[in-house]
């Protein structure tokens, strides 16, 4: 792969990656961080992607295991529980936001990931490193939470 | 009903800083010619810290205060080579005069080592009002990532360049082509001299032969219009010179297999050759459970331990990672570079690891015969 053809397939991936570094990450410089490692791992790595049709699971991975990082070192440094609420961005839709950041991480990320990114589920099972029963179970169980909120806000989960 | 669309507005776009990191990442790549896509900080922190290793050091400098192949390597701290390295090192090495209207480029030492390249090239700015930045700096970054003279000077580039009513210019250089072989470029390190010159270690892998391997590197430049890289102002030259060829070295082989249950691999083939400046390693492997390896996600690789059964520590060159052999799928190949030693092992022991998860798998001893 060209440097020109892997940065072809990463700026297509642009809002993908934002959106996973989100689910992880409530900081953008700890977004931006953490996909600058990505992308030079990534990089430095590409030989060990067999199947370029993968790449984008792959590098989403990549992607994750930045972001948990990342949280690692806060965990060090910042108590969790005091970290701040996370507003909206300007351009999301606040309530689906806001419901889907209730979630537990555990269950918010292969929802994100299924739902928002289209992954199926053994693709999940894969960038997790999750079989894929826990998949399963954890996407219902995000699911009935997330339906439950939405409820609540007149909101229909398809 | 929420549908897939409108899921995806959960959190908005990215916004501009985030695409802004991406972009600059890539950028990075471009600049380098796909060849150095590595962070900066580290980078620069190695060669920050250089100056405490240097007092530290036994090995001498070529000239104090004019950085050699020997002071890169030492900077980066732990990195051992053998005394008889600085022998193999040229100081005079054949070249073309290659410059641009802002910038001349030399190589100043040079070795070509099995087939990897350890070559220090000069940049000397046409005028005292010029500014060099290495090939991944921008105007923004701070002044002390250009090495250990600035390291006490805050600020940014840019500031610096105003204050000192200096102009910025932009180096960077690629691994070229000649009819007898090409280099390819693993890692830059740069750094500024006293005088303004920006020194460049260029590490690479050469494939090519010859009595006296001929070699070019192509060398850009480009000014900053304000802080913004002037692209109308590219210049281009190509610096091209003659090396040495690589001197005959002891080399040792296992040929012995070894299975690696784990993680579904077969080593067949384990092969060092020793030099002064580093041993470098090959590890040939063929998949022999597929659905164990397919576990490893492309992550393993293998890493070679002593007899306390610590990990052997990196060698000079920075070469690493695996490629495959024959139809791509089956076997591959893995190249490393270890500290240097007087004398190659009778054996080695080789553990399999996950570079993702960082788990380890079996462990083997190989013998290894001349």
């Amino acid at each position: 792969m060209t440097n020109d053809e892997f940065s072809e397939r990463i700026v297509a991936m642009m809002q993908t990656l934002y959106r996973v570094s989100y689910t992880y990450l409530s900081q953008g410089c700890d977004r931006e961080e953490a996909v600058q490692e990505c992308l030079c791992k990534a990089w430095q790595n590409r030989q060990q992607l067999r199947d370029e049709r993968y790449m984008q699971t792959w590098v989403v991975r990549i992607l994750i295991n930045e972001c948990r990082n990342i949280q690692k070192k806060q965990g060090r440094e910042i108590p969790y529980d005091t970290l701040p609420e996370r507003a909206a961005p300007a351009a999301a839709d606040g309530v689906l936001h806001d419901a889907l950041m209730r979630l537990e991480e555990a269950l918010r990320v292969p929802i994100v990931l299924h739902y928002m990114e289209g992954f199926q589920i053994n693709e999940i099972a894969k960038i997790l490193r999750l079989p894929q029963g826990t998949v399963k179970s954890r996407m219902l169980r995000g699911r009935r939470a997330l339906k439950t909120m939405l409820a609540e806000e007149g909101l229909e989960l398809c | 009903m929420l549908n897939e669309r409108d899921m995806k507005q959960a959190f908005g776009e990215a916004d501009a800083r985030f695409e802004h990191a991406v972009y600059q990442s890539l950028a990075q790549l471009n600049r380098n010619g796909g060849n150095m896509p590595m962070k900066r900080k580290p980078i620069r922190a190695a060669i920050a810290v250089a100056a405490a290793c240097i007092i530290l050091t036994t090995t001498a400098l070529a000239v104090a205060g004019r950085w050699g192949v020997l002071d890169f390597i030492n900077s980066r701290g732990a990195v051992v080579v053998l005394p008889a390295a600085s022998e193999v090192i040229q100081e005079d090495v054949p070249q073309t005069n290659a410059q641009t209207d802002a910038v001349a480029f030399s190589v100043r030492e040079a070795v070509l080592d099995e087939a990897y390249t350890y070559i220090v090239v000069e940049a000397k700015p046409a005028n005292e009002k010029l500014f060099l930045l290495g090939a991944d700096a921008d105007p923004d970054d701070p002044v002390s990532d250009m090495g250990p003279l600035y390291a006490d000077t805050a600020g940014t580039i840019a500031d610096y360049a105003a204050a000192n009513q200096k102009e910025m210019i932009r180096v960077s250089m690629r691994g070229g082509e000649t009819e007898q072989g090409t280099l390819v470029i693993d890692t830059l390190d740069y750094l500024l001299e006293e005088d303004g010159t920006l020194v460049y270690m260029v590490k690479g892998t050469y494939t090519g032969g010859g009595d006296a391997p001929a070699i070019s590197l192509a060398c850009v430049t480009y000014a900053f219009r304000g802080e913004t890289l002037d692209l109308e102002s590219r210049r281009d030259t190509t610096l091209s010179f003659t090396l040495d060829a690589p001197a005959a070295q002891s080399v040792m082989t296992s040929t012995e297999t070894q299975v690696y249950a784990d993680c579904g691999v077969r080593i067949d083939k384990v092969t060092l050759t020793g030099s002064p400046m580093a041993v470098y390693a090959e590890i040939e492997f063929t998949v022999i459970d597929e659905a164990l390896y397919a576990a490893t996600d492309g992550g393993l690789l293998f890493e070679f331990l002593d007899e306390n059964g610590e990990r052997v520590p990196d060698g000079a060159a920075d070469i690493g990672g695996v490629t495959p052999l024959d139809d791509g799928q089956t076997r591959f190949l893995q190249r490393a570079s270890l500290q240097a030693v007087e004398s190659l092992p009778e054996t080695v022991t080789l553990r399999g690891f996950n570079c993702w998860e960082k788990n380890r798998y079996e462990t083997h001893t190989f013998t290894m015969q001349s």
